[in-house]
């Protein structure tokens, strides 16, 4: 392929990606809140962080890896962790703390087992 | 000023949204995701910046933007907050980055770790004070 084509290819890919792993977050974050769920954007983040670490050790070819990769980035999202914890904080929630303190630690061990699943597969 | 009341729970079905609502979610997510993806890193790389800090740069810039965004009662819109932002933002970039800086460099990995969430939280807090 062409530079020009393939660049175009994977802006393509990445626009496509991005808009579905939003549509994903945005059907499981809604389920989420409407049933009261606890956890939050963690329900997201961590399988999000799991899929993009197996990725990552996968070693694909580069467009497959952008696009699957751009998927976790449209799944996952800090900016309403961001806000989360911003609420956490002005209700001096312990809970909700916990919550967003748990949800992170939680999406990094999922990212390391991800691709650590992978390397012992593999 | 309206009542707070707290949220309704599973009673009423979940609304289903509407065709326009939707495209305008995905459009938004296309767009924050391509901002990130095609945009931020290539222009990060051109100028010598590590791809994690460009990540970090995202997310604090994405955190300060939905704390000017939205109010203390009523979110900012689906298309801006869930789309654009929740798409321009992530949090498994961040952890991949962690992860590929920790064996090589593990006191920028601790150091990414640490900034990421502080700045994020402290970015959206501020981004709500200057919103007023």
């Amino acid at each position: 392929m062409s530079g020009v084509l393939l660049l175009t290819t994977l802006a393509v890919a990445v626009m496509v990606a991005g808009a579905v792993g939003t549509l994903l977050r945005w059907g499981v974050l809604a389920v989420v809140r409407h049933r009261g769920v606890r956890g939050g954007t963690a329900w997201v983040n961590v399988p999000a962080s799991l899929a993009a670490g197996a990725v990552a050790a996968a070693g694909w070819a580069e467009p497959a890896t952008v696009a699957a990769l751009a998927l976790c980035g449209g799944v996952s999202t800090y900016s309403s962790l961001a806000l989360e914890a911003a609420r956490a904080l002005q209700e001096r929630s312990r809970e909700g703390a916990a919550v967003v303190g748990g949800g992170m630690a939680l999406g990094l061990l999922a990212g390391a087992a991800g691709a650590g699943a992978v390397l012992l597969l593999s | 000023m309206r009542p707070s009341r707290a949220q309704p729970l599973s009673d009423a079905p979940l609304s289903r949204p509407s065709a326009g609502g939707t495209l305008a979610v995905a459009a938004g997510g296309a767009a924050g995701s391509l901002a990130r993806v095609a945009v931020v890193a290539p222009a990060a790389a051109a100028l010598g910046v590590p791809a994690a800090a460009a990540t970090l740069v995202v997310n604090v810039v994405g955190c300060v933007v939905i704390g000017m965004v939205s109010g203390p009662r009523r979110g900012a819109p689906a298309w801006l907050a869930t789309g654009v932002l929740g798409g321009f933002t992530t949090f498994s970039g961040w952890v991949l980055d962690v992860g590929r800086l920790l064996p090589h460099a593990p006191a920028a990995a601790l150091l990414l770790l640490l900034a990421t969430p502080s700045l994020c939280i402290g970015g959206c807090l501020l981004g709500q004070r200057v919103r007023g």
